[in-house]
């Protein structure tokens, strides 16, 4: 893929050229949507408002990493959608989040052939777990954690898409982890074998 | 339980952030302190679980159709309504029009001067007719040619040069107008006698009094002149002049040469300049029409 010249026709209005960039990369705003939103819905909301909110700031696009310079944006849209949820206090994150665990089909996916269903039931509760803990989080202790621990970037890639300093991205981050710790102690019982690091590859 | 800056240590350090002195450092802790050691390795299991969390595969594609992409960001007009032809339109308006202003300020000043030159020459026309009664009266000897074609001389003109005041119908402007066919007259009659004193202007027409009035016979404007001049018998009047001045064009008359006076010669190039200004006006406005248009169809579309 020619991003930079897909960038250029974009910017010049081609919608197909903007279009082969969104697929490109619709999987992963989703994803960090996902986990910092908690919800499905949400999450499908905060991506297309980043979407479309990146083809009208697109002629300001003035190079650097895209891929930074478009998570900045889905991470803004999801601060506004969870500020407009603050804003509906009526329903609450517990409430957003399935019974039945983020999303049934993308957890399916995640299952082995060799999975029985105590596996699979077991690996839902981890993932509900987890997200749970996410969502616990403060939204900018959540937004650095996501991006880190989720989606791997690197504290550079961070700081472009939050705008923050190196220097908070790692102390927030630090922090971040440290409630996580406490929140996933329990979750930790529960751990499948594949989770589990022995003691050797702890130190 | 460990500290703040211990778990930051910590967690700079599995993201293998941290220098190398204090890496060195960390880990020479860690081999005596079993605390730290723990925290890491929940650290490293917390991390563990978040990377392993499932990958979501977006529900929809969130592409923009063409008429999204149209509503939430226009593409570039191009070719008769593009921006560059609206931006050219309204410069090309803009430059017409103070071309327009400049020219109708220019014509404005003009005017202005032209009719400063017909009081301010007239003025002293009418204080050098004054001035030059008397010199008139003393050299009409020397100008014969004058005295012999004026019958009575210039003493028709006395009471406007003695300063008699004109009978109230007449206004300042019907003064100026007698005043402005007397000296041309009077030049005429005296043969460029008066002209030594600088009085008139020096049109082309006054030129040409002077000459019909020096040879009377060798043009017709010259008999005209010549009539004109015998008309100014001593019982002419200022108002019989006025009404002489204002009577219909007969060439009969003394009028016509009076009325054919210099002005007409001087202001030749207005009309000119005034045909560029009436251009640049109507240019403006056609612009400016044109432009309000493109840009109300812009809108409309």
């Amino acid at each position: 893929m020619d991003e930079p010249g897909l960038i250029r026709d974009a910017q010049d209005g081609d919608a197909d050229a903007f279009n082969s960039l969104v697929l490109a990369y619709q999987n992963l705003a989703y994803n960090v949507a996902y986990r910092i939103m908690g919800d499905a819905a949400s999450a499908s909301d905060a991506t297309q408002d980043a979407f479309i909110a990146a083809y009208r700031h697109l002629p300001d696009y003035r190079g650097g990493s895209f891929k930074a310079w478009l998570m900045r944006i889905v991470t803004n849209a999801c601060y506004d959608e969870l500020r407009r949820r603050q804003r509906r206090p009526a329903t609450s994150l517990e409430d957003l989040v399935s019974e039945d665990g983020p999303d049934l089909e993308s957890e399916l996916a995640l299952a082995s052939p060799d999975d029985g269903p105590e596996e699979l039931s077991q690996r839902r509760e981890v993932a509900h777990a987890i997200q749970d803990c996410l969502n616990h989080l403060p939204e900018d202790m959540r937004v650095v954690a996501v991006l880190c621990d989720v989606q791997g970037f690197d504290y550079g890639e961070i700081a472009s898409s939050t705008g923050l300093a190196l220097g908070t991205v790692k102390s927030r981050l630090s922090r971040a982890r440290a409630r996580l710790r406490d929140c996933l102690q329990g979750v930790r019982e529960l751990l499948p074998a594949i989770y589990r690091l022995s003691d050797e590859a702890s130190v | 339980m460990i500290s703040e800056r211990d778990f930051e240590a910590l967690s700079a350090y599995v993201d293998g952030q941290l220098s190398q002195r204090d890496r060195e450092a960390l880990e020479s802790r860690l081999a005596g302190e079993r605390e730290l050691r723990h925290a890491l390795k929940d650290l490293r299991q917390d991390r563990l679980l978040l990377q392993k969390l499932p990958s979501q595969r977006a529900p929809r594609n969130f592409t923009l159709t063409r008429a999204q992409a149209a509503a939430i960001r226009p593409p570039r007009r191009s070719g008769f309504l593009s921006f560059s032809t609206f931006n050219v339109m309204r410069l090309a308006t803009g430059l017409a029009s103070l071309l327009f202003v400049t020219l109708l300020g220019l014509d404005l000043a003009r005017s202005g001067a032209m009719a400063d030159r017909q009081y301010e020459p007239q003025a002293d026309t009418g204080s050098a007719l004054v001035m030059s009664t008397a010199p008139i009266d003393a050299a009409a000897p020397q100008i014969e040619s004058a005295e012999t074609v004026i019958p009575g001389g210039i003493a028709g003109l006395a009471p406007v040069a003695e300063g008699t005041p004109l009978p109230e119908q007449l206004t300042q402007d019907q003064a100026t107008l007698m005043q402005s066919s007397a000296p041309t007259d009077l030049e005429g009659a005296q043969g460029g006698g008066i002209a030594g004193t600088g009085a008139g202007p020096e049109t082309p027409d006054i030129t040409a009094a002077k000459t019909n009035a020096d040879a009377p016979t060798e043009t017709p404007d010259g008999s005209a002149a010549r009539m004109n001049v015998e008309g100014q018998t001593p019982e002419a009047t200022p108002e019989a002049a006025y009404e002489a001045y204002l009577a219909p064009a007969d060439e009969s008359t003394s009028s016509t040469a009076i009325t054919s006076a210099a002005p007409t010669s001087v202001e030749q190039p207005r009309p000119m300049f005034e045909l560029w200004t009436i251009g640049a006006g109507v240019l403006a406005l056609a612009l400016a029409s044109f432009t309000v248009a493109l840009w109300l169809f812009r809108r409309s579309s």
